[in-house]
């Protein structure tokens, strides 16, 4: 029986390995998600970066050193500016324009109110987001005035303003620090689905549409050979797709700039190995998924659709443990692509080995890969598969 | 020797095949002969071990296929009605992979891959890959797969479909080969002039039931008619008016 299923495995192996669409599935995933998380973080790294500036355009700067010299204090750059009577965009490098009115130093001068324009753009969360700070600064510089005024004239400031607020950030890590370690992980889950996807069609729904099934059925193997010999090929196939995932994407993140990286990885060489073995199980596991589906499939194509619908349960689960992890119960965290993902943000996020969370997760791929594979073998011998084949 | 004996097959209500015995023995071609729907591929799927028997027995060499499948399957070389190919392997490797599946290593196997070549004459496509092939070529490429592990029993389902005159020719010569190494062929067949040349038994089959076995000047002169075909013609209808009477 081992011969049989070395020999089932060598041939499936090279039969994959000059197939296209097979290499064409793992290059693809390899390295078009490095590239596109690249490019997220580059998105990313402006949200970021506290130390870059933001720019005000003031049209009628002259009037009102005061107000600049203030916001000058507050980090901002400033710039003079002319503008036209209704801005239609904000001048060139500026986060926000303000225009003060002609008689805006002599309102101000006799104790009047001015009426201050300031015009931003929230075309994107970045931009809105610097506006806003603009417009926090001018109510600020305006609250000081006020204050200054109040003084003058005696009445306490405690009158005006009797809470003085202040606010600090408690999480270890924001919630889009989460969200993109999260995806790296449902990334690497996702790997052995996306790679094996193609030479789990072939291994057997591809058999039954080339009808080559009937003269495989006739030899002296049983359906528990041919099965584990084309699991194992599968399994490989996700295994090298999976870690040359893993692998490319931890190298593109280590080449990146440290600023440009929403998250820090902590993974250590036992922890490495433990997320090897568990990536193994995870393989097995998805290999046994996808021949159940495709050993009811009659040909690629309809086994195309198929597949399509089982990816989608992998990345809900994923989707759904990114965005409402709260919100599931602490049982999810055992189950299948659940455990996978949280035991695998603990060993490279965090550092830290959670024996019980890998436990869970190799058990319910090993159960999950049994039941699999003892349902494509019942299928296979089966009267309806075998009168068809 | 593949000796059948009284086997049934239904697919739900449908009777495929009902209470068909027959033998066949070794340095002989045993033709089933019938139209389509008679019950010929049933039969032969039953012996190849692809459909088990409603009820009934089949042994290959004295070995029950329902009892010790991997066994009988082992004594057999098969030639379904469809042989797909894998077009990403080239003809070498399609055929060893066959006799690496019938147990065979190294140096015998590569002998063997050689052998089946030179009888099936097809060394110009040994090294190309099978995509592409003509339907001659396929037909090689999947009998040298069968009978690479020279197995004592071949079963061959409707082996000239879609062959060329050269074709068939080559067939038949290799057929008579492996009856005169005292080979047992089975195979299935509606074509009366190849059953007519090829055979030495010819069990003729109706509505799943045998209606007449022997050798084919047996039965012509058995039925009373001028030649096979119509022979076949005479005693199919009378199979079918039994069938319908017995149903009335």
């Amino acid at each position: 029986m081992n011969r049989a299923i070395g020999t089932i495995y060598r041939k499936e192996m090279k039969d994959m390995l000059r197939d296209k669409r097979a290499l064409i599935a793992i290059v693809s995933y390899v390295f078009g998600f490095p590239l596109m998380f690249a490019f997220l973080f580059y998105l990313m790294s402006d949200d970021r970066a506290p130390d870059v500036k933001s720019t005000i355009a003031i049209d009628g700067m002259a009037q009102a050193p005061g107000l600049v010299a203030y916001l000058e204090r507050a980090g901002f750059a400033i710039t003079g500016t002319e503008s036209e009577p209704v801005p239609t965009s904000l001048p060139e490098g500026a986060d926000a324009l303000v225009v003060l009115p002609d008689d805006y130093a002599a309102r101000l001068r006799d104790g009047k109110q001015a009426r201050v324009w300031v015009y931003v753009d929230e075309t994107s969360r970045t931009a809105a987001e610097r506006g806003m700070k603009a417009s926090e600064a001018l109510l600020a510089y305006n609250q000081q005035i006020a204050t200054v005024r109040l003084v003058a004239r005696g009445v306490p400031t405690g009158l005006m303003a009797p809470m003085q607020i202040s606010t600090g950030d408690v999480s270890k890590a924001s919630f889009i620090n989460k969200v993109m370690g999260n995806m790296m992980m449902l990334l690497f889950t996702l790997a052995p689905f996306v790679v094996g996807l193609s030479v789990a069609l072939d291994a057997l729904a591809g058999e039954r549409e080339r009808q080559s099934l009937a003269s495989l059925m006739v030899l002296p193997v049983s359906s528990a050979t041919i099965t584990i010999g084309k699991w194992a090929m599968v399994a490989s196939f996700g295994l090298i797709g999976t870690m040359a995932t893993m692998t490319v994407n931890l190298i593109a993140l280590s080449l990146l700039p440290a600023d440009l990286l929403p998250f820090t990885l902590k993974v250590t060489p036992p922890g490495m190995m433990l997320a090897l073995l568990q990536l193994v199980t995870l393989c097995m596991f998805v290999a046994s998924l996808q021949l159940v589906v495709s050993i009811h499939a009659k040909s690629f194509k309809e086994g195309q659709t198929y597949m399509s619908m089982m990816m989608m349960v992998p990345a809900i689960v994923g989707y759904a443990k990114i965005y409402g992890e709260s919100k599931l119960p602490a049982f999810v965290n055992y189950l299948p692509i659940f455990s996978d993902m949280e035991s695998l943000g603990s060993i490279f996020f965090s550092g830290v080995v959670d024996i019980q969370l890998t436990a869970a997760a190799m058990t319910a791929g090993l159960l999950g890969t049994a039941l699999c594979l003892s349902l494509t073998i019942k299928r296979l011998s089966s009267e309806h598969m075998l009168a068809e084949a | 020797m593949i000796k059948i004996q009284k086997i049934a097959k239904n697919f739900g209500d449908v009777q495929a095949v009902r209470d068909v015995s027959f033998t066949a023995e070794d340095g002989l071609i045993t033709t089933l002969l019938g139209a389509n729907g008679s019950g010929k591929s049933t039969t032969l799927r039953s012996v190849a071990g692809l459909l088990r028997p409603t009820s009934g027995t089949v042994t290959v060499d004295g070995i029950d296929v329902l009892g010790n499948p991997i066994a009988a399957q082992a004594r057999l070389g098969v030639f379904p009605d469809q042989f797909g190919l894998y077009t990403r392997l080239t003809t070498r490797e399609h055929i060893a992979y066959f006799a690496e599946l019938q147990g065979m290593r190294g140096q015998a196997r590569d002998h063997a891959v050689e052998e089946v070549t030179r009888l099936l004459h097809m060394e110009d496509i040994l090294d190309r890959r099978t995509e592409g092939f003509s339907q001659g070529q396929r037909m090689k490429v999947a009998l040298a797969g069968a009978i690479v592990h020279k197995p004592q029993n071949i079963v061959l389902d409707e082996p000239t479909r879609g062959l060329d005159v050269m074709s068939i020719r080559l067939l038949r010569e290799i057929l008579l080969a492996l009856k005169a190494e005292g080979h047992c062929v089975l195979l299935s067949s509606h074509v009366m002039a190849e059953v007519e040349v090829l055979s030495d038994h010819v069990v003729m089959m109706a509505e799943g039931l045998i209606c007449a076995d022997g050798s084919p000047k047996g039965i012509v002169r058995d039925s009373g008619q001028p030649n096979l075909e119509e022979a076949f013609v005479a005693l199919t209808n009378e199979a079918i008016n039994t069938t319908k009477r017995s149903a009335a």
